[in-house]
């Protein structure tokens, strides 16, 4: 058992740096401007980037837009990305940075007070998950909307999450602590309001 | 309470869809990458080094042609010091010079000997021009027998 677990670590470590230095490789094409590895990395990044402006934004509509943007830009400065990091990092900052830019330029409605009202949930039966996370990232602010897709979806470190978002690391600790409770609390409120009408 | 455990936060994230792109996503993105620099913003990044210290050059240059111009034009006057000085040095009279022929007369005779006599220190005569206290007697003294 333990055998077969070492070996199933091995084999995903061993994917990961196979995975790791392909990328590296695609990148230095990149540099090139080879067209063929920017599709390589469009095919590998695009619907993350999408997603993560989705979720920024709080609009499926521009999300397309900033993520087209995003990899205009990514390509056309890869010279500056030096390698130090992950290059999903230096990619999701850019996604943030124009979507942060986009909000500011826009006229976007303004944020739901997080004193909001719980999600409407259907009478008797559990809360749904997508109206409570929705009800979540309505009460909170762009950049924590960034914090919390870039740990909870891509997994991101504290450190890198705050050189993407350019805040300090504690705040972004704090922060995401506030809105794993938010959501826990708004889960509960969702769930006494279905039972309520039972 | 309800007994409903509740999703962790990433797995409700991750149930949220994710918006469907345009077929045309990558073909748009590389079209927007392949749009011509124009020829000015090309130029300019060549020549932007040059330029720059031109006219870092330029502007140094003018300011010291202004500071140059505005300086008053007058000719630098004589030291008047130093004329005196030079007026007032004694010259050596001819006969505290050693005497060329007697030196070249002598025996011993060899290339220093020139030299040596004119570094020896040279004794200056009181200038008869100037008017010491016993040529003063003197002159009176004449006045006295031609009178």
């Amino acid at each position: 058992m333990m055998n077969a677990m070492t070996g199933y670590w091995e084999l995903g470590t061993e994917c990961s740096s196979r995975d790791e230095r392909e990328e590296t490789h695609w990148i230095s094409r990149a540099r090139t401007g080879d067209e063929a590895a920017y599709r390589w990395l469009l095919g590998r990044y695009r619907t993350r980037v999408v997603r993560l402006a989705a979720h920024v934004l709080r609009s499926p509509g521009d999300a397309e837009d900033v993520a087209q943007d995003t990899f205009v830009r990514a390509f056309q400065q890869i010279a500056k990305f030096r390698g130090q990091g992950r290059f999903s990092a230096w990619l999701f900052s850019i996604t943030v940075r124009l979507c942060l830019d986009r909000r500011r330029s826009a006229s976007f409605g303004r944020e739901v007070p997080a004193d909001a009202a719980p999600p409407a949930v259907s009478v008797g039966t559990p809360p749904d998950t997508r109206l409570v996370i929705e009800a979540l990232l309505d009460q909170l602010t762009p950049p924590m909307r960034a914090a919390l897709v870039l740990r909870e979806i891509e997994g991101f470190e504290y450190d890198e999450i705050s050189a993407a978002l350019a805040i300090p690391v504690g705040t972004v600790r704090s922060r995401l602590h506030t809105a794993r409770a938010q959501f826990r609390a708004l889960w509960t409120a969702a769930e006494t309001e279905a039972n309520s009408h039972v | 309470m309800s007994n409903l455990p509740h999703p962790t936060l990433a797995e409700a994230l991750r149930s949220l869809p994710v918006p469907a792109l345009s077929t045309d996503f990558d073909t748009q993105v590389l079209a927007a990458l392949q749009v011509p620099v124009p020829l000015w913003r090309r130029l300019w990044q060549t020549t932007q080094p040059l330029l720059l210290g031109a006219s870092g050059s330029l502007a140094a240059t003018l300011v010291v042609l202004h500071l140059a111009l505005s300086a008053p034009m007058t000719a630098p006057s004589p030291d008047p010091i130093r004329i005196q000085t030079y007026a007032a040095a004694p010259l050596p009279s001819s006969s505290a010079l050693p005497s060329v022929d007697a030196l070249l007369d002598k025996p011993g005779l060899c290339a220093g000997s020139l030299t040596a006599a004119w570094s020896s220190p040279i004794v200056l005569e009181p200038s008869p021009s100037k008017s010491t206290p016993r040529r003063r007697a003197e002159l009176t003294r004449q006045a006295a027998v031609i009178c």
